[in-house]
């Protein structure tokens, strides 16, 4: 019987997929402590992270290095979960937050706010603004392309989203008070995780933790929605609730990213794609192995920019970018049949 | 026989436009339904608001239970809906698909599999006859078998009452007359089955009871020879029939322009 046996296959590979995982965030974690100006091996890490005496080696890790593991390994995890519950939401593989410009919009709404002198880059506001721009981004993009979007709605809704939202971004950098500002204003749009302290990682776990609750709960009625808006409603599941609790969650975690660490893009779009086929394309159990390989993908980006030799860091947002554009082109080019056909 | 689902008086308005006026309806248990009528007679709009998927006025009855006052779960295990086209967005496989019509009783997850749950997409599986692909993506397999597999979906539900939208519709002959014969044998188990469709000549051979709409509203209800007269298909189609006997069932076909 080869059809049992490839579906014991499937299901044994599937077993281990969260545990193996699992196993490769911590690794990298580790990973991620070591790697700087002073090189540490991981066992120095772990005296570090265990040890009671204040060293050097101590603060380095724990003051330098640790808040800058947990915010990749959080905003890498909610990244790609926003992703593969838009991807459920939408049902459309090329859907994913950054392309629709919930990270542009939330930057926007964060900058408008320093801007203002509403906010300084550690206070509170700073996240609630992010949120507040991403929920309204995603929000108007859905009402704008309604239900059942096309994907040819929903990308020239995103791209107008987005356009909106970095001229928004140039016209505040634009009325900037001195040069100085507009500078800190762009690095920070850049997308980096240098120089975070536990003060930024206690500004956005609270608000990405319950972002990925949220997005987790709706599991099984992204499963049902695979056979379309109409079936899913006949098997008990309520779309528009759920259409709005993803919207919720989405900008709950996009927005707290935003806040503390710069627009990092197309997270979202590639973990959930890397994920997909090792879960049979069930968006229901795509969700937590697609959380762990952002985290996974973060850590790596971040561990290679400080890797990579160059006069000035490299900001990690601008790396996921440079991998990520080839590979959104790479998933047009891979349905472009599909496609061609069918974007209307 | 008593009646599974009855509507009294009931109208559906779409965007300001009605598209279901003071319709009136009883439907037995045990009983195929088929509903038919033109392009554009309200057939679909009809059968989601039985479905309870439309607001709708008037009246809709589940075993005496009005149909909006059940909560989502309850009427999704009271009423299984099959939509028109079978689309499927990811190549889930076909076991996995059926494994969906148990949502409604709690299937969080189809790897963690209850016996009950196991026991009836087995059922179902096997009345369609699609155990042989059930760990085939569900993209691999042709009109027919993915028009079976969409069916063992909503026989999984194990609900009193099916509602099917065209479920014949782009399938050759053998699927067809497969598809018609796995919803009037889940009829024969007691179950309310109401397909929309435009096959006249399989509705007057299989149904127990042929509901005709015209411009939104029920311009006939009762059996296919009731239902299906010269006059009414003249009348709502513009069409002349061909009439036949063949072992005793009696076969209305489409035949000319009238």
């Amino acid at each position: 019987m080869t059809t049992s046996l490839a579906a014991e296959t499937t299901t044994a590979s599937r077993r281990w997929l969260v545990p193996s995982m699992l196993l490769l965030v911590c690794a990298l974690f580790i990973v991620s402590l070591t790697v700087g100006p002073v090189k540490l091996s991981p066992t120095d890490v772990l005296a570090a992270l265990t040890g009671v005496t204040a060293s050097p080696n101590r603060v380095i890790v724990m003051e330098i290095r640790l808040p800058r593991a947990i915010l990749a390994l959080a905003i890498g995890g909610i990244l790609g979960l926003s992703g593969a519950a838009m991807q459920g939401l939408l049902r459309n593989p090329l859907s994913a937050p950054s392309l629709f410009g919930a990270p542009q919009s939330a930057a926007f709404a964060a900058v408008a706010t320093i801007s203002l002198g509403l906010n300084d880059t550690l206070s509170w506001g700073l996240p609630v603004a992010a949120i507040t721009g991403a929920f309204l981004s995603v929000f108007v993009l859905i009402a704008v392309a309604g239900r059942n979007a096309s994907l040819l709605l929903l990308i020239l809704s995103g791209l107008a989203v987005s356009s909106l939202a970095g001229a928004g971004t140039a016209l505040a950098m634009n009325l900037a008070p001195n040069p100085f500002a507009a500078l800190e204003i762009a690095f920070w749009l850049l997308g980096s995780l240098e120089d975070r302290s536990m003060r930024h990682v206690i500004l956005a776990l609270p608000f990405i933790i319950p972002a990925g609750i949220l997005l987790y709960s709706q599991r099984g009625a992204f499963r049902a929605l695979s056979l379309g808006e109409e079936a899913a409603e006949s098997l008990g599941v309520n779309v528009e609730l759920l259409r709005l609790i993803v919207i919720i969650g989405v900008a709950l975690g996009v927005g707290a990213s935003v806040a503390v660490a710069g627009s990092i893009a197309f997270i979202g779009l590639v973990a959930p794609h890397l994920m997909r086929p090792l879960v049979n394309h069930d968006p229901a159990r795509l969700l937590l192995p697609a959380g762990l390989a952002g985290s996974a993908l973060l850590l790596s980006a971040d561990i290679a920019v400080r890797i990579i030799p160059a006069t000035t860091d490299i900001k990690v947002g601008v790396l996921t970018s440079i991998i990520g554009v080839p590979f959104f082109l790479y998933l047009i080019l891979r349905q472009r049949k599909s496609l061609a056909g069918g974007l209307a | 026989m008593s009646a599974a689902l009855t509507l009294d008086d009931v109208s559906v308005s779409l965007g300001g436009r009605i598209i279901v006026s003071g319709a009136s309806v009883t439907l037995e248990k045990g009983h195929l339904v088929a509903l038919i009528g033109p392009n554009g007679a309200g057939k679909t709009t009809l059968l989601k608001a039985m479905a309870g998927l439309h607001p709708s006025q008037g009246r809709i009855r589940l075993d005496g239970a009005e149909i909006a006052s059940l909560s989502r779960r309850d009427r999704a295990r009271r009423v299984a809906y099959l939509p028109q086209g079978h689309q499927v967005h990811w190549p889930l496989t076909a076991r996995d698909v059926v494994a969906l019509g148990r949502f409604p009783h709690g299937l969080a997850d189809p790897a963690r599999l209850t016996p009950d749950h196991a026991r009836a997409i087995d059922a179902a599986m096997t009345r369609t006859e699609t155990t042989a692909f059930a760990d085939r993506p569900i993209m691999a397999l042709s009109g027919g078998e993915r028009a079976r597999v969409m069916l063992a979906r909503v026989l999984a539900v194990e609900a009193p009452v099916l509602l099917a939208d065209e479920p014949t519709a782009s399938l050759d002959p053998r699927h067809q007359i497969t598809v018609m014969n796995d919803l009037k044998a889940e009829s024969r188990r007691g179950a309310l089955v109401v397909a929309v469709t435009h096959d006249i000549a399989l509705a007057s051979r299989l149904a127990d009871t042929i509901v005709l709409m015209n411009e939104g509203r029920v311009v006939a209800q009762g059996t296919p020879d009731e239902v299906l007269t010269d006059a009414a298909l003249a009348d709502v189609y513009g069409v002349r029939a061909a009439r036949q006997s063949i072992d005793g069932e009696h076969l209305v076909t489409p035949w000319s322009l009238a």
